[in-house]
This record gives C-alpha cells, structure tokens and sequence, in this order.
C-alpha cells in the first residue's frame, strides 16, 4: 500500500503540479472570500437562539449604552441632574448616535388630548351605540360631574368636552401602559430615568459602534471614560455597556497572547537547543500553517463568508497537524533515503490522520453553519498537512546527515519491563472513568467572558436596582419591508397575543395607535355612523340629562365639531411621535415593530406558541437566549461527539483491518478524555464549549501517540526510535506552546490550556506506559510472535 | 388649591379615574362606614402624632397677637427673600386643620360649581381632604398610598405610591402648596408680590416648566401671621378659575384619629 502511496516515478513533479493546482484555487478562494465575525454562524441555522441574535444585530437594540448616575450622601439632587445634564451636552455624534429622553410629563399629558382628538380614528364606532343609550348617558354626565369636583377635575376639565360618551377611557389607559413598556422602575424628573428614591438616574445612549465592533467599542468605551470624567465630586457614574466586554475580552487577549509568545518562544527555542539544532524544523511549523492558509482559500471557493471564530479554531486546531511532520521528520533524520523513508512510515501516518480528519468531517454534519465551514476547513488542513508532510518535506529536509539510531531498551522489553506501572495507571484511568460520572457541562458562554468582576458587579447592580422584579421585558418583533405592512401585520398580532400575554402586561403601540389602514376604516365608520339625525339626537340626550349637573350648553362642543370636521390624517405616529421610537424601527430596508412583555418562562414559551407559523412574527426573549444558546450548544455537542466516534471507528477499522489494535490505538485517545474530565469534575470547572474544542485537538494528537506507538512497536523499534521519537517531540513541543498559554488570564484561553495540558500528558502517559504493555498482552500469541510477525 | 398640577393630573386621570394603575377596591357596606383607614400601621409610622405639644397650638386669640406681632417686623420685599421668610413661618408648623370652601368657575359648566369640606394636614406626609357639599366626597394621602372615597362608588380605592411617579409627583405638589414648601415651588414658578396687607403673592409658572402648559398663574393669600395660607386661586389657560377659601384654621393641634376616616361618619 505504501508503493501505491508513494509512487516512485517522478514524484517531485507531480508533487509539484498538484501543490500548485491547489495553491492557484486557494489564492482564487482567497479574492472572493470575506470574513464575518455574526455570532449567527455560530447557532443553529432557523433556531430560536439564531433568530434572537439576527434581530439584535439588525436593529442595534444590544449596541445601547448606559451611564449610572449615583449620588453621594449628603449631597443635593441637583448635582446629580446638573452632572446628567453636562454628560448630555458633551456628547460626540461620532460615537453616539443621540441620547433616549423620557417623555416630558407636560408632553405625555399633551399626548393624552391630542390622542383623544383622533378618537374616530382610533376608536372602533361599535363601542359608541351602548354608551349613547339615555342610561348610559345619565351615567356618564354623573360621572364627570362627579369628576369635576375631585382635585383632578382641573385636567378634566380639558379632557371631558372631547369624550361625552366616554368611548376613549380604555384608550387613555391603554397609552399610559405605553409609557411603561420599558420595563425599568424608573419615575420621570426633569427629563431623566430616576429611581423611585430620587438619588440616582441613567442615561440611555444610542451608539454608532456595534456592540461586535472592536475598533468602534475601543472608542466609546474612551468617549464614556471622558464623560464619566467631567462629572464633578459628589456623584459617580457607572458605565454599562456590552462594548465593555468587547474592549476588555480583547484587552485582556493581547496581553495574554504577548505574555504567552514571550514564554513560548523562550520554551520553543530551548527545545530548539537542546533536541531539534535544525533550522529546517521550521518547516515542521510551517507546513501546517501554509495548510490552514490553503485551506481557507478552498474553503472560499465554496463559502462566500466565512466565520473569523472559524478561522482562528481551525488554525488552532491544524496545529495538530504538525505531528504528521514530526514524524516524518524523525523517519527522514534517523534513515538515509528521505522518500523510502517517508513511504515507510506512510500507512501509519494516514491512518493516523484520516482518523483525526473523521473527527472533523462529523462536524460537516453539523445544523450549525460555522461548525460546517470549521469541519471543511479542519479536514483539508489535515489532509494536506499530512500529505505535504509525506511528498514536500523530505525533499526540505534531505541533504541533511542521517542521525544516529539512538538507543533506548526495544519496544517489546519496554513492554515487559512496565507492565506493573500499566496495572496501576490502568486502575487510576478506572477511578478516572469512574469520577467522570459525575462531570457536568456549562454550556453557557458566560464564563467565556474575560470581562472584570467589576462590571460583572455593576450589571448585577444594575439590575437589580432598576428592573422590576429582576424581570427584563421580552420583544414580540413584527418585521415587513413596508411600514403599512408591518403595522398591518402587527395589528393583527396585537388582538392574537394582548389576551393571553395579560398578565405578562402586554404592551403594543396597536393597542392605541392602530395601523393606517385600521385607523382609515374606523375613520370610514365613524364617519357614516354620524349623520345629521343622530348626532342631533345625541344633543338633545346630552342637554335633557346633563341639566340636572347645569352643563353648559356648549360644553362637549369639541366633541360635536370633531364628527363635523375630524381632525386631519396623520400618516405617522400622530401624537404617539415622541413615543414611537420605542415601537418602531427603520432598518433602511425593513420596518419592525416592537412589542412588550414581561420576560418570564410561561409568557415566553406563550408567545413563542403564538407566533409559530406567523411569517414576519418572531419572539425574542434575552432570559431565553441564554438557555437557547445552551440548548444549541449542548444538542449539537452530543450530536458531533457521536459522529466523530462512529467516524474514528470506523475509518481506524477500514485502514488497519484489525479490532484490537484499533482499539488500542484508541488508548492515549481514550485515557485523554478520561484525564480531562476528572480534571474537570476535581477542580470544579464545568465543562464547557471551549475545553470541548480544545478536547477535541487533544484527542486528534493522542491518536497520533497511539498510531504511531503501536507502529512502532510492530516495527520492534527502540524507545528513542523513529515512531517514539516522533511522539517525544511531538508531546514536547505541544506542551510548551499548550504550558504557556497557563499563564494566560483570560478564562477561556486559561481552559485551553489546562485542557491541553492535561489530556496531553494522560495521552502521552498512556503511549508510553500503556501501550506498549497491552501490546505485548494482546497482540503477541502464545508462543510470542507479535501479529505483526504473523502477517 | 393646586389641583392642577401636572403630577396630580397624570395620576388621577390615569390612575383614579381609568382604572389602570394598581388598585385595590374594597365595597364599602354599612359596616365599612366606620372604617378607619389609620391602620395601626400608620399610627406605628406617626408615634408622635399624640405627643403634639397642646401648649404649642395656638388658640385664635394667640395668633391674632402674634399677627399684631408681624405688623411690626419688617417683611421682605424681595420675592425671593420673602419667600424665604414664609418658608422659615411655616416650618414651625407641624399639623394644620381647617374648613374650606372650594368655588370652582368651569366652563363646562353653566354655574358655579361650589364646594365645602375640610382638609388636615400632619407633616411631613399625611393629609386628608373631605367634601362635604355637595356631595361626599375623601381624598387621603400618606407616604406610600392614595386613598379616595366617593358617595358614588362607595368604594375605597387605593393606590400604591411607590409603583406611580405621578401620585409620588402628586404628594410633592401637596406637600409644596399646603405646608408651604416655597423654596421647591420657586423652581418652576416666578414670583410677585400682589399686596402687602393682606400678603399675596402670584406664581406664574415658567414657560419651560410642565405645570406652564396648564396653569396661568396661582395666587396665594396669607393669614394674617403669615403662618397659614388663606386663599389660593389657580387660573388656567382653559380659562377655568378654582378659588379656595379656607377658615377655621388650626395649627399645631393634635389631630383627632376620627379625622383621618376615610369613609365619613
């Protein structure tokens, strides 16, 4: 098989074509690919989660800002206004979009009257024929006299001359539920956010940068430091903002990867002296970083946007690639053939290979895009990693002086010789299995987040001081390329979800401000419910009942003239103008309307019930969001782990024709797993998608430990020998780029490390003690030949 | 009276009269009559209410001397100092009980709407304002809570104060009208001297300000020991006139529990 593999006739131009076949496709890939860092591909595609995040990115509802004001002790409310009032005027329109103000209350009182002056628009006329009943009407005149001598009467006053049948109470209750839908419990004072206790107020901000955007995040965050400092003693200010995240994840990166590099390269460099004296070993790192470059290329020749999350894993994880060149680098210093040498140890390799590339071509089985495009992009690298290792490296490394077979006892003595040690690892890898019963799986990205405790701090503040209840407000958004659709579609929307979502107080601009189209057939029916002969009845009603209160006899004149002449057709947001912002939204293509609820677990799961089937109708709950993420992650999780197995199983199988030295090649694969989970379960961190990421690197690398030991060991070569010596560096080499990242502070590259570390070690401890023993036990016969031997 | 500030407004039209905020109806049957609503809670709240020291009430006889008093001090003529003037008088009271009577000039109507009542006031949070005639009519209101009675409804509505801005809002105009908290009052309105003797003094309510919208101007006559307000005349843009009269007026008198009652004897 290794001469179907590795053909002799003139391999190095062939080699050659095909390399340059690839390299032109990928640079072609290259000019037609574009990056996307949408947290979208990272969900399943059509899911709830997927939908949430596409709706928050299309509307920039997440990319809201806040400043906290608080004021001190002992100090007057008037500082803290002055202090809102001096942030407000400073504010960069670079930066900030503009800042959300509260209705004034003389504007929300103007909103009610000049609301009840569009009654006919937005009043259905059926409500109309019982109030103008002669007992209803008596009723009513009571009523407002009764009214007019309480202390509101004054207000009244204003309200009553233009609802004398009282048609419009529901419709002023239903606006004063308008004002509410932020969910915040907040009183308005001087044009601010203020907490009930009157000692602190926010601001709300609209900023240009997307909360993704790195670049745009670094300078709000600057432009809110330099708000926050202009604020004089007596008040401090807290900021809260998801771009802090942004800026702190990335801030807190860099300095990982800077404090990382330096301490890699100083253990790079002492493996370098002290094993490798070989400048051409750059080429056992480059290989598989020209792979991955190759790689994305083709990967653009088929997607036009590729995850940047994708990119960086799949770069990582091609990392493991680099054993494919260890080992042929080993094979080609310690013979003296390069290319004989590399089609010696060519079946090990593939095997070894393929085995890891069917870990990842599971993942293009994945219902998440960016789980698909790093499968594709993975496997390639592997691929061409493992095949560059076998047809480009030995023609970069040949030329060079063969090495001295080292020494070191043979693989079989070793195999005797550690049996005892096997017996006790294999009982701890038992206790291991046996501890990984009880590991648990974080499948939120919150302890992802690299963030500081202090603005973990100030949010949980945040919210507890201002949400009602702890209870955030969940979006029913109703999305149309019109205006007239949307609000059409969210009338409709309006009478299916206001009943069952009452208790979850419900709150849509329909229930007040209907859409144009409704408004003009209420408009249409009042009109011709109105004639002459009834609006003279209703007169006469009026003055015989209201004589007893001594009405004027022009008192309701402004209701009678607005069925005369209504008032004029406003095609927007009529008095609801300096509301609607809250409710509508201009994405430039398409037109959203928001509508409320309180974000609790039955409401949502009723709402999502509702809009199921709904074109154009999605629900969209922040509580939810999180357990969706979850869901997503842990269902495709399982999903992949399942196909990798099956994978690996059987592509192992298919290479090696034989079940027990399969399943020991397995071994370091397996011992990795159970090492990882028991360091999981005894230090308490759950585990979570990183650690699954990276465990999934590890496990490609320990089947590299487990190939090419037990390669090794049918070859009876020494423990210094090619096969061990390739799984030596490979641990080595591994471990200093994987030990360095310990340092790291950021909670996910600090996993990564901890991961990589861990597995690693239980992997190479498992090829190197285990291996060769159950080796001998399984695979050699009663008389002592090896099925090696045998075949 | 300032009835018609933009907070009272808000609440009572969205709060007393629709129906929409929270609110806890109890039926008012005839053994409800008796009800008190100075639950033990608030007597907890107000421990001091009994412990007002009679010897501090001022008979009428005494205030007519300490009027006779003021006559002699030189007032300040400058608003802004004099209403600092008036508000150092008045912060040496503590509870306040009067009649009134309430003439209401609306144009909705083709007479004059007049009512009669009485109103107690405990600082720093407490008062009670009952009509009497024409109708029986109770507004009540504490730290926390609005409570209101009408001879219609026969029902005690309640509303929860720390859910409603604009009932909070609502008890601050109280507060700032009726125990004469004029340094807050001089925020939003611009104030003139109408007459020395009796004083009176005219708020016009700056155009920026919210209450502008409404209210013209609101005219306060003092008593004669500047220490209680006499008349109070609210004129808005509506063109309607609410002129409150009130007489009787006691201060720093303990206060009975009965007058606390929401619901009338």
């Amino acid at each position: 098989m290794n001469d179907v593999l590795l053909s002799k006739r003139r391999p190095m131009l062939r080699t050659g074509v095909i390399a340059l076949i690839l390299v032109l496709l990928s640079v072609w890939g290259w000019t037609r690919l574009s990056f996307t860092s949408s947290m979208q591909m990272m969900l399943p595609e059509d899911s709830d989660a997927q939908k949430t995040i596409a709706f928050f990115q299309d509307t920039q509802i997440a990319s809201k800002a806040i400043l906290w004001f608080k004021l001190h002790p002992n100090t007057n409310e008037d500082v803290m206004y002055a202090a809102a009032d001096k942030v407000l005027g400073a504010l960069d329109p670079e930066v900030i979009a503009r800042a959300i103000r509260p209705p004034q209350q003389s504007d929300a009182m103007m909103m009610l009257v000049d609301l009840i002056g569009y009654q006919c628009d937005l009043v259905p006329v059926e409500t109309v024929e019982s109030a103008m009943e002669p007992e209803a009407l008596k009723k009513r005149m009571r009523e407002i006299y009764m009214q007019m001598l309480k202390p509101s009467g004054a207000f009244m006053g204003a309200m009553f001359p233009h609802d004398p049948l009282g048609v419009s109470n529901d419709l002023l209750g239903r606006m004063y539920g308008l004002t509410k839908a932020m969910g915040f419990r907040a009183d308005i004072q001087r044009g601010h956010f203020v907490h009930p206790e009157g000692r602190e107020l926010f601001i709300v901000l609209e900023t240009i940068a997307p909360v993704t955007d790195i670049e745009g995040s670094r300078k709000l965050v600057a432009h809110l430091d330099e708000l926050i400092a202009k604020v004089g003693p007596g008040v401090t200010v807290i900021p809260i903002a998801g771009h802090l995240h942004t800026v702190q994840n990335d801030q807190v990166m860099r300095a990982d990867i800077q404090r990382v590099a330096i301490i890699g390269m100083i253990g790079f460099a002492v493996v370098f002296l002290l094993v490798y004296r070989d400048w051409r070993v750059g080429a056992i790192f480059g290989l598989p970083l020209v792979s991955i470059g190759v790689s994305i290329g083709l990967c653009g020749m088929y997607y036009s946007h590729l995850a940047i999350m994708v990119v960086g894993m799949a770069a990582t994880m091609a990392g493991g690639a680099m054993d494919y060149a260890i080992f042929v680098y080993t094979a080609v210093r310690m013979g003296t053939n390069p290319f004989a040498d590399a089609r010696r140890i060519a079946l090990p390799l593939l095997t070894s290979a393929l085995t890891t590339t069917g870990i990842f071509v599971a993942f293009m089985f994945s219902g998440v895009p960016a789980y698909r495009q790093l499968g594709a992009m993975t496997s390639m690298a592997f691929m061409l990693s493992a095949l560059a290792s076998l047809y480009i490296l030995p023609a970069m490394v040949k030329g060079r002086p063969p090495v001295h077979q080292c020494n070191g006892p043979s693989m079989r003595r070793w195999g005797r010789l550690i049996r005892p040690l096997t017996m006790v690892l294999l009982i701890l890898f038992v206790l291991a299995a046996i501890l990984d019963r009880k590991v648990q799986f974080d499948p939120s990205l919150s302890n992802m987040d690299g963030v500081s405790s202090l603005v973990k701090a100030n949010e949980h503040q945040f919210q507890q001081t201002w949400t009602k209840d702890g209870q955030d407000m969940a979006i029913v958004a109703v999305t149309a390329d019109s205006m007239e659709q949307a609000a059409s579609l969210n009338d409709q929307v309006y009478k299916v979800f206001h009943e069952p979502l009452s208790d979850a107080h419900f709150v849509s601009l329909a229930s007040v401000w209907p859409s144009p189209a409704q408004r003009a057939a209420n408009r249409s029916a009042w009109q011709a419910y109105w004639d002459a002969p009834r609006i003279e009845l209703l007169q006469t009603r009026i003055t015989d009942t209201g004589k007893a209160y001594g009405f004027a006899a022009d008192a309701f004149a402004p209701f009678f003239n607005s069925l005369k002449q209504p008032q004029a057709w406003d095609n927007g947001a009529g008095p609801l103008k300096m509301v609607s912002d809250q409710f509508v939204i201009e994405t430039g293509k398409q037109w959203i309307f928001l509508n409320f609820f309180q974000d609790n677990q039955r409401a949502v799961a009723i709402a999502r019930d509702l809009a199921r089937n709904r074109p154009g109708v999605q629900v969209v709950s922040n509580r939810a969001l999180g357990q969706e993420m979850a869901d997503a992650s842990s269902s495709e999780s399982r999903r992949i782990v399942l196909l990798s197995l099956a994978m690996i199983l059987l592509i192992m199988l298919a290479m090696t024709r034989h079940v027990r030295r399969s399943l020991i090649m397995l071994t370091p694969a397996l011992a990795s797993i159970l090492a990882m989970l028991a360091l999981s379960v005894l230090t308490g961190r759950l585990l979570n998608p990183a650690s699954i990421i990276a465990g999934i690197v590890v496990f490609g690398l320990c089947v590299d430990y487990g190939v090419f030991t037990v390669d090794a060991w049918r070859r009876n070569e020494t423990m210094l020998g090619n096969g061990m010596s390739s799984v030596h560096l490979s641990w080595l080499t591994t471990m200093v780029g994987g030990s360095a990242l310990l340092w790291a502070e950021h909670p996910v590259l600090f996993l990564v490390a901890l991961t990589i570390t861990t597995g690693l070690s239980a992997g190479y401890i498992t090829a190197l003690a285990i291996v060769p023993a159950v080796c001998q036990v399984v695979l050699c016969d009663d008389k002592g030949q090896t099925e090696g031997n045998m075949q | 009276m300032k009835c018609s500030s933009i907070g009272l407004i808000l609440s009572l039209v969205l709060g007393m009269n629709y129906s929409i905020m929270a609110q806890e109806k109890k039926s008012a049957n005839p053994k409800e009559k008796k009800q008190s609503v100075q639950a033990k809670s608030e007597k907890e709240a107000h421990p001091d209410d009994s412990k007002v020291d009679e010897s501090k009430s001022e008979p009428k006889s005494g205030q007519q001397d300490q009027a006779q008093d003021m006559k002699k001090e030189a007032i300040p003529t400058d608003p802004g100092l004099l209403l600092e003037y008036l508000q150092e008088k008045i912060n040496t009271i503590k509870t306040v009980q009067a009649t009134f009577v309430q003439t209401k000039q609306l144009k909705l109507f083709d007479r004059q709407l007049v009512l009669k009542g009485s109103i107690a006031l405990h600082k720093p949070d407490r008062m009670i304002w009952h009509v009497n005639e024409p109708v029986s009519y109770t507004m009540f209101l504490d730290k926390k809570h609005l409570r209101q009675w009408d001879e219609d409804t026969r029902q005690i509505q309640t509303i929860d104060i720390g859910n409603e801005p604009a009932a909070k809002e609502m008890i601050r105009q109280f507060n700032a009208w009726l125990l004469g908290e004029f340094t807050a009052i001089a925020k939003t309105y611009e104030t003139r001297i109408l007459q020395q003797v009796p004083l009176t003094l005219v708020f016009i309510p700056k155009p920026e300000s919210p209450v502008g919208q409404v209210i013209v101007n609101v005219s306060m006559t003092m008593g004669d020991d500047l220490r209680y307000i006499q008349k109070l005349t609210i004129e808005e843009k509506t063109g309607d006139v609410t002129t409150v009269d009130f007489h009787q007026t006691r201060l720093n008198e303990t206060i009975p529990d009965t007058t606390w009652e929401l619901v009338p004897r």
